[in-house]
């Protein structure tokens, strides 16, 4: 029996002496709460864990963010008394950067961070990530829950190098888990889809034809949205289409050719539907983030968007009085023989900062916040969250559609970025080129011939055709 | 006695090497006081200012990638050369200089009429000129956001009032031939009362006997603004001018806020352009870019100094014959 059984058996022990008049009843009854007490007891030792002191979390602020920590926090107080858990965060678009020049000046203020998985190349170059294998090792049991439940397709993005860990058989090492998917994906008013007839667009060819149906800006209904910002929200887009055409930014990154490839015929027919779709965008969107998206989905001026990070919170009653009508689906492909379906897959993982002062305590919240039992997930969940665990997206899709098309979208998904630490900069050297395209300031292929350019100086600064 | 006073006389020569030697003693000291003095104001100046400075005039002569730190090295002056050959930043140059010279126009002019407004006797006056201030303490980020939503270009505010007088919506920030101007209106909004602030201290500055000999001799409305308030207040005035102007060239908040140099890059100002370079993890072109908006301001400010001293010496002058 462990410690703490024993300490309950004692005190129940103690309690029916104190009570003189033992009859056979109270007898049995405290015998059958000290053997139950001891039974529940004996499922906790995981959670009681023998580390302690302060743990500092920092993570982009939003509901999905820091929001779900934020609610997941006091089940972990509960659990964890002697772990004192503080959420530190910053407006996302700053916090991404801040967090690579934290890690740069090797900041020992935080014990947990929370990344967008695009970043994770960056910090391993730095040197910022630690490999989590000696405490997943600990608890065994947990971890094979973990990997059984979350797509291996999208976990092994948070290894590095991605591809399957050492005890798996891969190279890799863990470097994040997630309780955090995304994935980019088609997001649409099925209620006017429906009206209409249409189906959602499964190649690009038909996707204008569908927005055409659909646009009707004088009733003030755009067919069409994405967020168009300039600089890596655009890059995103781009890419997106460009992969689900068979292209990429270089000619074969994964085995180590990095030759630009920016000025093919997938960049053309990728940046070429930006922007004829731009002809047809909701105004908001040649400045909008994922932030001005979702409110233009909400207040039912944008129908539709092909390639949509999103998230959950378009089926969240709270927010929209259409959370029932936006569905998600996966992605349109090309029409070539190297199309496919490829959502690009995002999310967020919590890494433990090399320099990070309590490690141990750290990880215990990490796998508390990463655990499937039910009330974390719903206290995820409903905060705003969208788990990457299959059970928790399961148990939830009949109320989030959007959980639905997470389903979906995890099998056939892709890394959102190059695997290398050049990967945002690309993004926003792209981007910069796409937006000025897609708002009439350039060519097609006067920003396709900007793009090969810029990208083969970042690969030529960082060596990679030395 | 006698003779051992007389041995512990100093010459008259000894003497005064001694009084030079105590002088120079507590010369030492005085000057040590004032290098101790001194000291925190040399730290702190050195800490962030000179040491920085050093640092980044280093790095603008460097690739050093953020993400990728391990690659840094000297490239000698590629990253000048990469910026002059790049046309976006001659643009951001060009936008930078259309906004400095807009915005700052338009808000001494307002400022000016709005000073002339408040220049007046009546009951509240003290509490309009309080109010009136409020927008210069707005943080820039909360304004920026709250800007931004009013400018939605389907649900926000400023097209709901636009729509409801009758005419077409308009696109705001969303075009890229209408977000720079959205943007000036945001700023004069918000700093046109700053400049209207030292424009009344200036007019409530100038002598009443001037302004009584003034009103005697019957010069009244424009002309009294024209040929006797403008010409009074003319240091306030060119001081005031060099502020926005520094200021203007340096706008960064406002627009990165609300539209990060975007639509395409219809807003990309040159400080804006110089922290999505750094975003982009290139520290050594951003460096490059800082230096070269430092010497443009600098530019800037020697010559407005120098035009300022011109004309102010040209009328002491004036009034001198």
């Amino acid at each position: 029996m462990s410690d703490k059984a024993s300490e309950v058996y004692e005190k129940t022990m103690r309690r029916a002496a104190y009570e003189r008049s033992l009859t056979r009843r109270r007898m049995l009854q405290a015998s059958a709460a000290a053997i139950g007490a001891a039974a529940a007891a004996s499922f906790v030792p995981q959670e009681v864990s023998a580390a302690s002191g302060k743990v500092v979390h920092f993570a982009p602020a939003g509901k999905r963010l820091d929001g779900t920590l934020r609610a997941v926090q006091p089940l972990f107080n509960k659990a964890f008394p002697n772990i004192e858990l503080e959420v530190a965060s910053l407006p996302v678009g700053e916090a991404l950067t801040k967090i690579n020049t934290y890690m740069n000046s090797k900041s020992d203020a935080f014990d947990v961070i929370t990344q967008d998985h695009a970043q994770f190349p960056a910090l391993d170059a730095i040197g910022a990530l630690t490999d989590l294998w000696p405490w997943l090792e600990k608890d065994k049991a947990w971890y094979e829950d973990y990997k059984k439940d979350v797509d291996a397709n999208y976990r092994s993005m948070w290894n590095v190098p991605k591809g399957p860990s050492k005890d798996e058989g891969g190279a890799g090492y863990v470097a994040a888990i997630t309780p955090d998917g995304n994935a980019m994906m088609t997001f649409y008013r099925k209620d006017i889809f429906d009206k209409k007839g249409l189906k959602v667009p499964e190649t690009w060819d038909t996707v204008i034809d569908t927005v055409k149906e659909i646009h009707d800006p004088d009733n003030g209904v755009y067919g069409y949205a994405a967020a168009m910002k300039r600089d890596f929200w655009s890059g995103y887009q781009f890419y997106g289409i460009l992969r689900s055409w068979g292209g990429d930014h270089f000619i074969d990154w994964p085995n180590g050719d990095f030759t630009v490839a920016l000025n093919g015929d997938e960049a053309f027919k990728s940046l070429s539907m930006l922007v004829e779709l731009a002809k047809y965008q909701h105004p908001v969107s040649s400045n909008a983030s994922e932030d001005e998206i979702n409110a233009s989905f909400a207040n039912g001026s944008a129908l539709y968007s092909p390639l949509t990070w999103g998230t959950a919170v378009l089926n969240d009653p709270t927010y929209t009085d259409l959370h029932e009508a936006w569905h998600m689906d996966l992605s349109p492909r090309g029409t070539s023989e190297k199309s496919a379906h490829r959502a690009l897959a995002g999310g967020f993982g919590q890494f433990i900062p090399t320099w990070a002062k309590n490690k141990d305590a750290a990880f215990d919240w990490m796998k508390f916040l990463n655990s499937p039992a039910e009330d974390v997930i719903s206290a995820i969940v409903t905060a705003g969250g969208q788990p990457s665990r299959s059970s928790a997206l399961n148990a939830w899709r009949d109320r989030k559609p959007f959980f639905e098309g997470l389903l979906k979208a995890f099998p056939v998904a892709v890394v959102n970025a190059p695997v290398i630490p050049e990967a945002y900069a690309i993004m926003g050297a792209t981007g910069e080129e796409v937006a000025d395209a897609c708002n009439g300031q350039k060519s097609i292929e006067d920003a396709m011939a900007a793009m090969q350019k810029r990208v083969t100086r970042i690969m030529e600064d960082s060596g990679y055709y030395n | 006695m006698t003779a051992r006073s007389d041995e512990t006389r100093l010459s008259p020569s000894a003497g005064s090497a001694l009084v030079s030697v105590a002088m120079r003693s507590i010369r030492a000291q005085r000057r040590r006081l004032a290098y101790f003095l001194m000291m925190p104001s040399l730290v702190v100046l050195i800490g962030l200012s000179i040491f920085p400075a050093v640092v980044s005039g280093i790095l603008s002569f460097r690739v050093h990638p953020l993400y990728n730190p391990n690659v840094a090295r000297f490239i000698g002056w590629r990253n000048f050369e990469d910026l002059f050959d790049d046309a976006r930043f001659w643009e951001s140059i060009r936008l930078t200089i259309l906004w400095a010279v807009v915005v700052v126009a338009v808000q001494m002019v307002l400022g000016f009429l709005l000073a002339v407004l408040l220049d007046r006797k009546m009951r509240g006056i003290g509490l309009l000129r309080s109010l009136i201030i409020i927008p210069v303490f707005i943080s820039p980020i909360a304004m920026g956001l709250t800007w931004r939503f009013i400018f939605e270009p389907v649900t926000g505010l400023a097209n709901w009032f636009v729509s409801q007088l009758g005419f077409e919506k308009y696109s705001w920030l969303s075009h890229i031939d209408t977000s720079m101007s959205t943007l000036m209106i945001v700023d004069c909004w918000q700093w046109t009362p700053f400049v209207a602030l030292i424009l009344l201290a200036g007019i409530q500055s100038i002598s009443p006997e001037v302004t009584e000999a003034a009103r005697l001799d019957r010069v009244r409305g424009v002309t009294y603004y024209l040929r006797i308030i403008l010409p009074l207040i003319r240091p306030v005035i060119m001081v005031v001018i060099l502020l926005r102007l520094v200021d203007s060239i340096r706008i960064f908040d406002l627009v990165f806020i609300t539209t990060k140099g975007g639509p395409g890059s219809s807003t990309l100002l040159a400080s804006v352009y110089d922290y999505i370079i750094f975003e982009q993890g290139h520290l050594g072109l951003m460096a490059a870019y800082g230096f070269l908006i430092l010497i443009l301001i600098n530019i800037i400010v020697v010559l407005f100094l120098n035009t300022l001293y011109r004309t102010e010496k040209a009328a002491r002058l004036e009034e001198l014959k």
